[in-house]
């Protein structure tokens, strides 16, 4: 239902004024109008400095070195003095456009220096350097966009191998320093909220790390759950139940902070979580053709019965107490 | 004051680029000039369009061109990789398949040279004979203690661009539109 019609109804019940309806939609209207307009400047953004990091890639012979690094030198004081100008006469959306050109600039540039002076260097130290030098752009935005893609390009800077054998340790082993990492990330989101509570939002870093580690944990929680719950159970039944309490208890604890959050938008989408890893568990079971046609007949009428259930769910989830 | 402290931490990566830049500068244009055979390793890489990737050749570089009259150890040159130390060369897009084209002939032709076994055709099959590969070196700025820079690639002595200029290579379909 649309708010238009939301309030008109709310007036009808006499629950707000006629005069009170016009200012919430005017005040909505403000506000969704200043989001999207927010969300197309950083979209025009990062077109534009894409394009500029392609035409850099592309290394045009026809132009000397000295006018390339002159010309990108340019651009990127160009692009800091358009933050700084448009931050002191508070034009936000032209403040959060130039900042994002400033940020894929600078990595213009290191690219540009790799060509001209053939640096040689791998992708996770350029995202390191790269990193670093956006900071003071970072901290100076207001689009968590560009905050988390901070953080995920930080990320970036962990040399390939440690990733590798992050991935063969944890699909080798199911153990206290895998759950203590899946443990620690959820403390790390726990602090970076409580940290950006204490500084009142007014910089975005510590939310967007707060939510990286978020979508790490539930990176974490799906490879465990896939790989131990339901690949490999037939090796070791151990280590499946470990899978399932793991997915389980990362869920519930969810569920339960989503209630103490009174968040019904969380609360709901773990639920369907898990009831998609119930249903899982069951599909994953069946093994030959006999048993996978079977599981198929039972997996389509499973689904009708997951649509039925989550109605029914989100039916119970909207009418529960904590939430009203 | 304000501004102008915003001012400042907002040019902070711009002054520090420069200063990273210019000092790269001054050090490659410090350095001896020492020319080394390279060969390639692997003509499959996905970026091959960008950069020639090689090694070098030391079981044929002159090492008396060093200061010291001695080949620096192999790790001083390049990234390590699997295969031993990566090098590159970062070469415009529209040359770059030609260069590589060219690079992947001038390895083919040096393990022919090496007596790998070939078929011979008959007289009237045969074709004119092409023209040799060009040998390639990379042109280096050396200095013990500091990273080289690659300087200019020569193929058969001269930089790439003039080579390209005298012995005109035809386009080389690039593989990657090819594949899509």
């Amino acid at each position: 239902m649309s708010l238009s019609s939301k309030t008109e109804k709310w007036v009808q019940h006499h629950l707000i004024t006629a005069k009170q309806r016009k200012q919430i939609l005017s005040f909505e209207q403000k506000n969704s109008n200043r989001t999207f307009w927010r969300t197309a400047f950083i979209i025009a953004a990062l077109l534009i400095g894409l394009g500029i990091c392609l035409l850099v890639a592309a290394n045009w012979a026809a132009l000397p070195n000295s006018v390339k690094l002159i010309g990108n030198f340019t651009l990127l004081g160009s692009f800091s003095y358009a933050v700084f100008f448009f931050s002191v006469h508070k034009k936000e959306g032209w403040k959060e456009l130039f900042t994002v050109l400033a940020c894929l600039m600078v990595g213009a540039t290191f690219g540009l220096n790799g060509q001209i002076f053939q640096l040689q260097g791998s992708w996770h130290s350029l995202a390191l350097a790269w990193a670093l030098f956006c900071i003071p752009f970072v901290l100076h935005s207001r689009a968590s966009f560009l905050n988390i893609g901070w953080w995920l390009l930080l990320l970036n800077a962990m040399p390939p191998k440690w990733w590798s054998e992050i991935f063969s340790y944890a699909e080798k082993n199911l153990d206290s320093l895998v759950i203590c990492t899946l443990l620690g990330l959820i403390l790390l989101h726990y602090v970076a909220k409580r940290l950006d509570q204490s500084i009142r939002h007014s910089v975005l870093l510590p939310s967007a790390m707060g939510t990286v580690a978020l979508w790490l944990a539930y990176g974490a929680v799906v490879f465990i759950g896939i790989r131990w719950g339901l690949v490999h159970w037939h090796n070791t039944p151990g280590k499946m139940w470990g899978g399932w309490c793991v997915v389980f208890l990362f869920l519930a604890v969810r569920m339960a902070w989503a209630v103490y959050e009174k968040n019904i938008g969380s609360f709901k989408r773990n639920a369907f979580l898990v009831e998609m890893y119930i249903f899982a568990i069951f599909a994953s079971r069946f093994g030959n053709l006999w048993t996978s046609g079977l599981g198929f007949i039972i997996g389509g009428m499973s689904i009708l019965l997951l649509i039925y259930l989550l109605k029914k769910t989100t039916s119970y989830i909207k009418k529960m107490e904590v939430f009203q | 004051m304000k501004n102008i402290r915003l001012l400042i931490r907002l040019f902070l990566p711009f002054f520090c680029l420069l200063v990273w830049t210019c000092s790269i500068a001054l050090q490659r244009n410090g350095g001896t000039e020492v020319k080394l055979p390279i060969r390639g390793y692997d003509p499959r890489d996905l970026f091959s369009g960008h950069y020639l990737v090689y090694e070098i050749d030391w079981k044929n570089a002159d090492c008396s061109q060093f200061p010291s009259h001695q080949c620096p150890p192999e790790e001083t040159f390049g990234v390590k990789a699997r295969w031993g130390q990566e090098n590159r060369f970062y070469l415009p897009e529209k040359e770059a398949l030609k260069i590589e084209e060219l690079f992947r002939q001038s390895n083919r032709s040096r393990n022919f040279r090496s007596g790998a076994p070939t078929l011979r055709r008959n007289a009237s099959q045969e074709k004119p004979p092409a023209p040799p590969p060009p040998t390639f070196e990379v042109l280096y700025s050396y200095k013990a203690g500091q990273p080289p820079y690659a300087k200019e690639l020569l193929l058969d002595g001269q930089p790439w661009k003039e080579y390209l200029q005298q012995h005109p290579v035809p386009d080389v379909p690039d593989p990657f539109h090819k594949a899509f």
